[in-house]
């Protein structure tokens, strides 16, 4: 396949005479396309067939259409920015589509929330089990009802409240002796509800809630919340903004990467690591400080540029403090490399071959690890990151075991200070104002954002219906996708390297759980009977 | 392994971190900066009570209460997320965020920052319906803009009728007092 | 007999202070050497009404806090081994401090097969706590107990042969013996620095710390044999675990560097001098041990084990064999 259209016109063959290309978004690279509900399965075994990737399976209650099922397709191997949002309305009580988690394994979990968000059947799922209710949701819990089945294996439940888990996981590993046979993943222990929050307050309130969905990477959240927002608008945004804005977000990836370090080093048995890390990303952290006033919720993104100007000072204050920590962390870098017990933990172990990471869809440092090349700053460049304005490279690392994982975070250290100094370059000659002066009320419109967050691709899906308050936000985090991914790499480990497995693909638990159905004054989610609860749906996101 | 001993070596007479409670203030945490979101800060002579901070507010930590001819603006720190919207949005400058950051208290009311202005009572039914400064402000700011002659007039005539009356009464007694908008008599 | 009775009670005392004081310092220099400040030795003077003057004793409150806390017992557990285990670790590990020389103060010291007891009471104690973690039948336990009684395999091995290694070159199986030898010669350290090696890697093992702090490893196995372990149980265990502190340690500065004797202990001055400088090289064990412990990650179970098998056990062997050598030029008969 040469180009996007000859994509499209192939697809319009195969689903012909259902295929309507009802819009088009980012400078027409994003291309929306409806068809009918049991053409889906064929439209996917086509997309999968030329290489593309589902970057994600959604839904959304447009009223009186019905319920709207989105396939996202990535083509971004073919063309940059180049996206296929294939949709299908569907009616009836309950809405039923067909499964595509059946072809790929990268749509199971995305398949298995919508399913809970909105009610929605999939027809031939593989694992159709709940992913943010308890498995036996809204039948009792019965324990030990499996124990008996094999005498050798021994259940270990890691999480979800674990020394290993800082948030809540859990992870049911079966186990022989010390080695792991199978392991099952359950997620969304904690939901917070922030899509559905999100859809009742106004565009420039959300850009708050969503910096807060997670502490360590709230700027990407926020950046790509706003980069949605501004293609729905169609605004531009100043070039001193946007320099700003790959300040803030590289600052904040320096950050993440060196927080994850460290607390790799803890679950290897390395305290002194995590206190080194630390301490190299506490004058990171100072920058951060000192250019928006937060340690950790920059806050700097707003619609049509940020809010935060960088003064030639303060300027000159982060660049120090940007080489001390270049060359503080060079020191450490080469001291972890040549660490002997370091490199027997991880060498070698998790090892996710690049057919598991395509299979299972995984992304940023932990598909670069295994020789993916794919990070959303080259694929489909947002703010500044393509080549006019900053000069960069992606870093890829062939084993994908866990050492190749860090690494590449390691690596990106150094691009990223590298990005921030070459900002802070053009920061001191680039002048202008800071936030465009064209903004204009919401029209009617939807947009796909993506941004590289330090744990991989982020993706937002925004609907608008001409008021400020969104009608759809729709959010996937990095870490479900890679945390779904752990199950190829943790089946056959040992025990011991369990708990540097399931932190080496930097797992945000709070990012996973950004979805739920409480209502947490009354409790009542608890109290609901099983047909109370298969109205919920209905019910509770309607009202 | 053995730059990791030297290292280790190296850290053991110079520790990073410091005593806690350090104290209060720039000088004691040298990263401190100047532009700190901290504990946000009300400006009691230029604050006019428009309560535009409470309807951007991100956390919902900003409200009000009209009460006994005042109104009581009251920041829940509790649930602020010291985003800075409130003092951004805010037209007189009269809410700023301090760089005191050291804010958590065994008292829940010590986690208030609050405000009050003075309503204005309806000269038709006597009821308080608005603050008395921001009717002031916008008094002077409308006078400001206009630049017509006639216009100032007009304005200067009407505005005290039309703004020291309540929503309720402005519809019941619009007619009556003659407070039309006179946009026919401008554009004429 | 007053002064027996005294001594019977003071040693393990004595021991308990000391391993606080060896765990105190434990800490701290993992702290320092992590850029942290580590428990203070004075408070910060507006803390000082809250927390008290220092966290020095903070191992000690460790221990006392958890004797006022509730001892929660699993219903799934064997009960009597569950509870009787602890407390026979701690017994033993009581036992064995009647073995240490405390710079000439002792009270089985000099028994003439004193380091065969002490090696017996010492693999007991590792024992009871490995019966104790099968005995609550966790997962978690039950792996961290098999994870320990594989390193035991390994590291008591390699504990013996430098505890016998010191005694083939002094030509002594008791502990007074080989220090008075080395009152003699030289410290055996300076003889034979590979046993000194093996010996304190093997002291990593026992107390487990990193690289061998797999039995224990908290962010797998929460913390291996004692997981179910609460309340005055876990005060008995850690109790146990200070005093094997400052045992091994005690061992260590008793068999290679001479056990504080530096003056003959004829008169009252000199005893405590040779005491005091006991105390101080203790306290430098202890450094070494910890330094090790902050800069080295944990090893897997099976790589220890392989490591240990490739690595320590030929140093052992060979440190035997160097011990005969030196003992045949020094010609000790």
């Amino acid at each position: 396949m040469e180009s996007l259209n000859d994509v499209l016109n192939e697809l319009g063959n195969i689903l012909k005479p259902d295929f309507e290309i009802t819009g088009y978004g980012c400078g027409g690279k994003h291309v929306r396309v409806k068809t009918s509900p049991y053409k889906l399965l064929d439209a996917a075994k086509y997309m999968l067939s030329i290489g593309s990737r589902i970057v994600h399976v959604t839904a959304s209650d447009m009223g009186f259409d019905g319920i709207r099922l989105m396939h996202i397709y990535s083509l971004e191997h073919i063309d940059k920015h180049a996206h296929l949002i294939l949709y299908a309305y569907g009616n009836g009580e309950p809405v039923k589509f067909p499964s595509v988690a059946q072809l790929t394994y990268q749509a199971n979990w995305a398949e298995r929330e919508t399913m809970e968000l909105l009610g929605i059947e999939f027809d031939g799922h593989p694992d159709p089990r709940h992913i943010f209710l308890p498995f036996e949701w809204p039948n009792p819990v019965e324990s030990s009802s499996e124990s008996k089945a094999d005498v050798k294996q021994v259940t270990l439940p890691i999480g979800p409240y674990h020394p290993a888990m800082l948030e809540g996981g859990f992870f049911k590993l079966f186990v022989d002796g010390e080695d792991v046979i199978d392991v099952d993943i359950k997620v969304g222990l904690n939901h917070r509800g922030i899509m559905k929050l999100a859809e009742s307050r106004t565009f420039w309130r959300d850009i708050f809630l969503v910096g807060r969905i997670c502490g360590i990477c709230s700027v990407p959240h926020q950046l790509a919340f706003v980069n949605a927002v501004e293609r729905i608008l169609e605004i531009n945004v100043p070039e001193r903004a946007e320099y700003i804005r790959v300040l803030m977000a590289e600052l904040n990836r320096i950050h993440s990467h060196l927080l994850w370090l460290g607390v790799a080093g803890d679950l290897i048995g390395f305290k002194t690591l995590l206190m080194w890390a630390w301490k190299i990303r506490e004058p990171i952290q100072d920058c951060i400080e000192l250019l928006s006033g937060n340690r950790v919720h920059a806050d700097s993104m707003s619609i049509g540029g940020v809010r935060f100007d960088a003064t030639k000072e303060q300027l000159n204050k982060v660049e120090i403090r940007l080489l001390e920590v270049k060359r503080d962390f060079k020191k450490l870098a080469e001291d972890i490399a040549s660490h002997s017990i370091v490199r027997r933990r991880t060498e070698g172990v998790g090892v996710m071959s690049l057919n598991n990471a395509r299979e299972a869809g995984a992304v940023g440092p932990t598909a670069r690890a295994s020789g993916w090349k794919i990070d959303v700053r080259r694929d489909s460049p947002y703010s500044f990151y393509d080549e006019g304005h900053i000069t960069w490279d992606v870093v890829v690392e062939e084993a994908g075991d866990v050492l190749s994982r860090v690494m590449v975070r390691v690596k990106e250290i150094f691009t990223s200070i590298d990005i921030c100094l070459q900002c802070i370059d053009k920061l001191k000659s680039v002048g202008g104002p800071i936030a465009t002066s064209e903004l204009k009320s919401f029209p009617e419109g939807e947009a796909l954002s993506k941004v590289e967050a330090p744990r991989g691709e982020l993706v937002y899906y925004i609907i608008s219906n001409g008021i400020d308050i969104p009608h759809t936000v729709r959010i996937r985090t990095p870490s479900y996708r890679n945390i779904a991914a752990l199950k190829f790499m943790l089946r056959g480990c040992r025990l011991a390297d369990a708990p540097i497995i399931i932190g080496s693909v930097d797992p945000c638990f709070s990012c996973t759980d950004r979805v739920m159905i409480v209502d947490s004054k009354s409790g009542k989610q608890w109290t609901l009977s099983g047909d109370e609860f298969k109205n919920l749906p209905f019910k509770g996101w309607r009202g | 392994m053995l730059q990791s001993f030297k290292r280790a070596l190296e850290a053991l007479s110079k520790p990073y971190t410091i005593k806690y409670p350090a104290g209060i203030g720039t000088e004691k945490y040298s990263s401190v900066p100047d532009n700190l979101r901290g504990m946000p800060e009300f400006n009691t002579d230029k604050c006019i009570g428009c309560s535009a901070c409470v309807s951007q507010c991100s956390s919902g930590a900003l409200t009000y209460i009209d009460a006994e001819g005042k109104r009581y603006l009251n920041i829940n720190l509790n649930k602020c997320v010291f985003c800075r919207r409130c003092a951004e949005v805010c037209p007189e400058d009269a809410l700023t965020l301090t760089i005191k950051f050291e804010i958590a208290s065994n008292n829940k009311s010590e986690l208030k920052v609050s405000n009050n202005v003075e309503l204005s009572k309806c000269i038709n039914c006597g009821n308080y319906f608005a603050p008395e400064k921001q009717l002031n402000r916008i008094t002077d700011r409308l006078m400001s803009g206009l630049k017509e002659v006639k216009a100032i007039q007009y304005a200067h005539d009407d505005l005290p009728k039309y703004l020291h009356l309540c929503p309720n009464c402005r519809k019941t007694l619009s007619f009556k007092l003659n407070i039309h908008t006179r946009k026919h008599v401008l554009y004429d | 007999m007053g002064m027996l009775l005294f001594t019977i009670i003071a040693i393990p005392v004595l021991c308990f202070i000391l391993g606080v004081l060896f765990n105190y310092e434990i800490r701290k220099i993992y702290a320092r050497s992590q850029y942290r400040l580590g428990p203070l030795l004075s408070m910060h003077s507006e803390l000082r009404d809250f927390l008290g003057s220092s966290r020095i004793l903070q191992p000690l409150y460790d221990v006392l806090k958890l004797m006022f806390k509730e001892t929660i017992i699993p219903r799934s557990a064997r009960k009597s081994l569950f509870i009787s285990s602890p407390i026979i670790s701690l017994i033993l590990a009581v036992l064995s401090s009647y073995f240490i020389s405390y710079g000439g103060l002792s009270l089985f010291a000099d028994n003439p097969l004193s380091i065969i007891f002490i090696t017996y009471i010492l693999i007991g104690v590792s024992l009871f706590w490995v019966l104790g973690g099968l005995a609550s039948s966790s997962p978690w336990s039950v792996i961290g107990s098999r994870r320990e009684a594989e390193l035991m395999l390994v590291i008591e091995v390699s504990l013996l042969s430098s505890i016998f290694s010191s005694a083939i070159i002094s030509n002594s199986l008791s502990i007074g013996g080989i220090m008075s030898f080395q009152l003699k010669y030289y410290p055996i350290i300076l003889l034979n620095p590979f046993a000194a090696l093996v010996f304190i890697i093997s002291v990593l093992g026992k107390l487990h710390f990193n690289p061998f702090e797999i039995s224990e490893a908290d962010v797998e196995i929460v913390s291996g044999p004692y997981t179910e372990y609460s309340g005055k149980l876990l005060a008995v265990i850690l109790s146990s675990k200070y005093i094997l502190t400052s045992v091994l340690t005690g061992l260590f500065v008793n068999l290679f560097i001479s056990g504080g004797l530096i003056l003959p202990p004829s008169n009252p001055y000199n005893q405590l001098i040779n005491f005091i400088v006991f105390i101080l090289e203790c306290f430098i064990v202890t450094f070494i041990v910890s330094i090790v412990h902050s800069i080295a990650p944990r090893f897997r179970i099976d790589q220890a084990i392989s490591w240990s098998i490739k690595y320590l056990w030929p140093l052992s062997a060979f440190s035997i064999i160097f011990s005969i050598i030196i003992r045949s030029i020094l010609g000790v008969t």
